[in-house]
């Protein structure tokens, strides 16, 4: 009599951890439309990078799954809440230390992919990011050159493109990264650094060309 | 006629075929991959996108294991996957099949394992991955020829690796199969849902996301489509509105380039040879599931009239830009900007690219301002006018030709002020070092 209950207690053992490792319902986690009417909204960068990603197209088709993290999943990854209440301390908000990151990693990727697979991915962005601000430093000094050369009328059309090269662009850089959207990586991204840089480097140009000689520097 | 006037052709000729062949098979057994291998180093997460070698062994788990070992195991490392399989129809089959267990894909010995290839797939979903490698002939934009596309293209080469990590992102549709029906779930049912291609498709040149769900048959989608049975095949009858899968793998044929007939938009094209002609009934046979065939037929000639219209927009633009190159009054110049490190070509005998035939579309950075003008307008205007009228969303197409109008006569003013700045005598206001130096122009010449 004693032998089965055994065997059964001890099976139950065994697959307990199995169950303790099922993937655990959002239910009491707010649903991303809570995060995203405030963070950009639909439309905005911060909820499209999101949306257009493999995990955001799964959340979108296979919803309370759990089968793709939402904003909490990523944000808290361990149902963590910030000390502040209002930002998360490990979280994913930023990836320009994957070192510092490899905590945060394992626990919010790690349900899902093999942690090389996790910091390889997180290195690369690191590094892409990194090309993507050398080509806003490169503005940086074109622009020092216009605000030397130009007239403030003209240097508006300059300091406007840089604000949204550096606002716009290379946010939509980090958010690609961050949220694996190739979209926002590289269209909205480092292809359209690519653009600010030429025009802002045209418009200092073209300025150059509508002055007298005299005016013009080595 | 001397005998040798044909001899010595063809002696040369036989000798240059298989030189050639030898040639682009060197080139290709660089670091990198494809036909430029031999002038980049991948960055360390290429490797992911070749799937057979990405594996690097965990040292503390050695020995083979049987599918069940690895679910018990796995169910504690990586739960999200094992959750996935067993939803999935390698995990719970149908009657009379054997579960398809870990081992079958990715091999049983733990220092040796391997991330699939679609011929791994292909080995039990053959007719899938024939149609794959058969759309090869098709040639773009064949989903089986991404990656080659991606890494033979000079932008790819050219720029640092770690940024054009972007791009493998999407080409890799040829190397994996998990881009449609991820893993490890592998479902048809969310492969035939239109949001299962937007990862890709979207954005300033392929805004084909946004262009369906504009359209009466994308609204009709979003408003009632979570509610419809995914599980039935891409067949008539089946599904009250056209997803992309839909259109574009008509029965769930694994192919997208066999029908294509517009090139993405990319340059023009003539509806009426004899071959597209035949694909447009092709086209019309799928309309026809639910529309009336002449009905279709009238609609999908209208793209063709949108094309001639955006055609003729940006023909005159390169009419500007290759007077203005005539006249050698593009600024910065070939010559005066960094070159593309790959094209050694484009050393020695520098040359502004313009248009599609020319290579444009792989110089959009380090160009003049006319010339990246005329790339919007060509590659974001251009092609999203046409995925508007594709697509059917006409405030897309309206959107669009109206930023090329504006596109144009942006051109054409930039191209006067080249002009009076020439006849002034002012047309190099700027030290080289602006368009020639900088930390990232200075970094991709070193590090691409």
């Amino acid at each position: 009599m004693r032998r089965p209950i055994i065997v059964f207690a001890a099976a139950l053992l065994l697959v307990a951890p199995a169950y303790a490792a099922k993937p655990k319902p959002q239910s009491h986690a707010p649903a991303d439309s809570g995060c995203i009417a405030c963070h950009g909204g639909e439309t905005g960068a911060t909820a499209r990078s999101y949306a257009l990603s493999k995990h955001g197209v799964i959340a979108r088709l296979d919803p309370g799954s759990g089968r793709a993290p939402d904003c909490m999943a990523c944000h808290t990854p361990a149902g963590e809440h910030g000390k502040t209440g209002t930002r998360p301390p490990r979280s994913l908000a930023s990836i320009t230390e994957p070192a510092k990151l490899r905590g945060s990693l394992s626990a919010a990727c790690g349900r899902c992919h093999a942690p090389r697979y996790a910091v390889e991915l997180a290195g690369n962005g690191s590094r892409m990011l990194e090309i993507g601000r050398m080509k806003v430093r490169e503005a940086a000094r074109v622009v020092a050159l216009a605000r030397r050369e130009m007239d403030p009328k003209a240097l508006a059309v300059v300091e406007g493109r840089f604000k949204t090269m550096q606002d716009v662009h290379l946010r939509n850089l980090w958010l690609g990264i961050a949220h694996q959207s190739p979209d926002y990586q590289w269209w909205h991204g480092q292809a359209a650094l690519d653009g600010d840089l030429i025009r802002i480097k045209g418009a200092l140009s073209h300025d150059r060309r509508a002055k007298p000689a005299a005016t013009l520097r080595p | 006629m001397r005998a040798r006037y044909i001899i010595i052709p063809l002696i040369a000729a036989l000798l240059a075929v298989p030189a050639g062949m030898a040639y682009v098979d060197w080139s290709k057994g660089g670091s990198g991959a494809g036909l430029y291998s031999r002038e980049w180093q991948p960055d360390s997460m290429h490797g992911y996108w070749d799937p057979a070698n990405f594996y690097r062994p965990v040292k503390t788990v050695t020995g083979t294991f049987k599918g069940e070992e690895c679910v018990a195991c796995h169910e504690q490392l990586t739960p999200g996957i094992v959750a996935d399989w067993r939803s999935s129809r390698h995990g719970r089959p149908a009657a009379g099949k054997e579960p398809v267990y870990c081992p079958a894909c990715h091999g049983n010995d733990h220092q040796a394992l391997r991330l699939p290839t679609p011929e791994v797939c292909g080995a039990c979903h053959s007719p899938q991955h024939q149609a794959f490698l058969d759309e090869r002939r098709y040639g773009f934009p064949s989903h089986a020829l991404a990656m080659e596309r991606a890494v033979d293209t000079k932008h790819f080469v050219d720029k640092p690796k770690a940024e054009v990590t972007a791009c493998l992102q999407c080409h890799s549709v040829a190397s994996k199969c998990d881009s449609c029906h991820t893993r490890h779930r592998f479902s048809a049912a969310e492969a035939r849902r239109a949001e299962s291609c937007i990862t890709c498709h979207s954005g300033p040149p392929h805004p084909d996301d946004e262009t369906y769900f504009a359209s009466a048959h994308g609204q009709k989608y979003l408003a009632e489509g979570a509610g419809w049975d995914w599980s039935k095949p891409l067949a008539k009858g089946n599904y009250p509105a056209p997803t992309c899968a839909y259109c574009h793998m008509a029965g769930g044929k694994h192919q997208v380039a066999d029908k294509s007939i517009w090139q993405f938009g990319t340059r023009q094209v003539n509806p009426l040879t004899s071959e597209n002609k035949v694909k447009r009934e092709r086209w019309v046979a799928v309309c026809a599931d639910c529309h009336d065939a002449a009905w279709s037929r009238e609609r999908l000639a209208e793209t063709d009239r949108e094309r001639v219209r955006a055609w003729n927009k940006l023909y005159a633009a390169e009419r500007i830009l290759k007077d203005l190159r005539a006249a050698k009054l593009l600024y910065p110049a070939a010559g005066e900007r960094p070159p593309y490190p790959a094209d050694w070509l484009d050393r020695v005998w520098p040359k502004e690219r313009i248009g599609f035939y020319e290579g444009q579309a792989s110089a959009f950075y380090n160009v003049s301002v006319i010339e990246r003008d005329y790339f919007e307008m060509w590659y974001f205007a251009g092609l999203s006018a046409y995925k508007g009228a594709a697509h059917g969303a006409p405030g897309f197409v309206a959107e669009n030709h109206a930023a090329m109008d504006r596109g144009l006569a942006a051109i054409a003013a930039e191209a006067e002020a080249l002009r009076t700045a020439a006849r002034a005598g002012k047309q190099r206001p700027d030290p080289r070092s602006l368009w020639l130096r900088g930390e990232y122009t200075d970094h991709n010449r070193e590090h691409n």
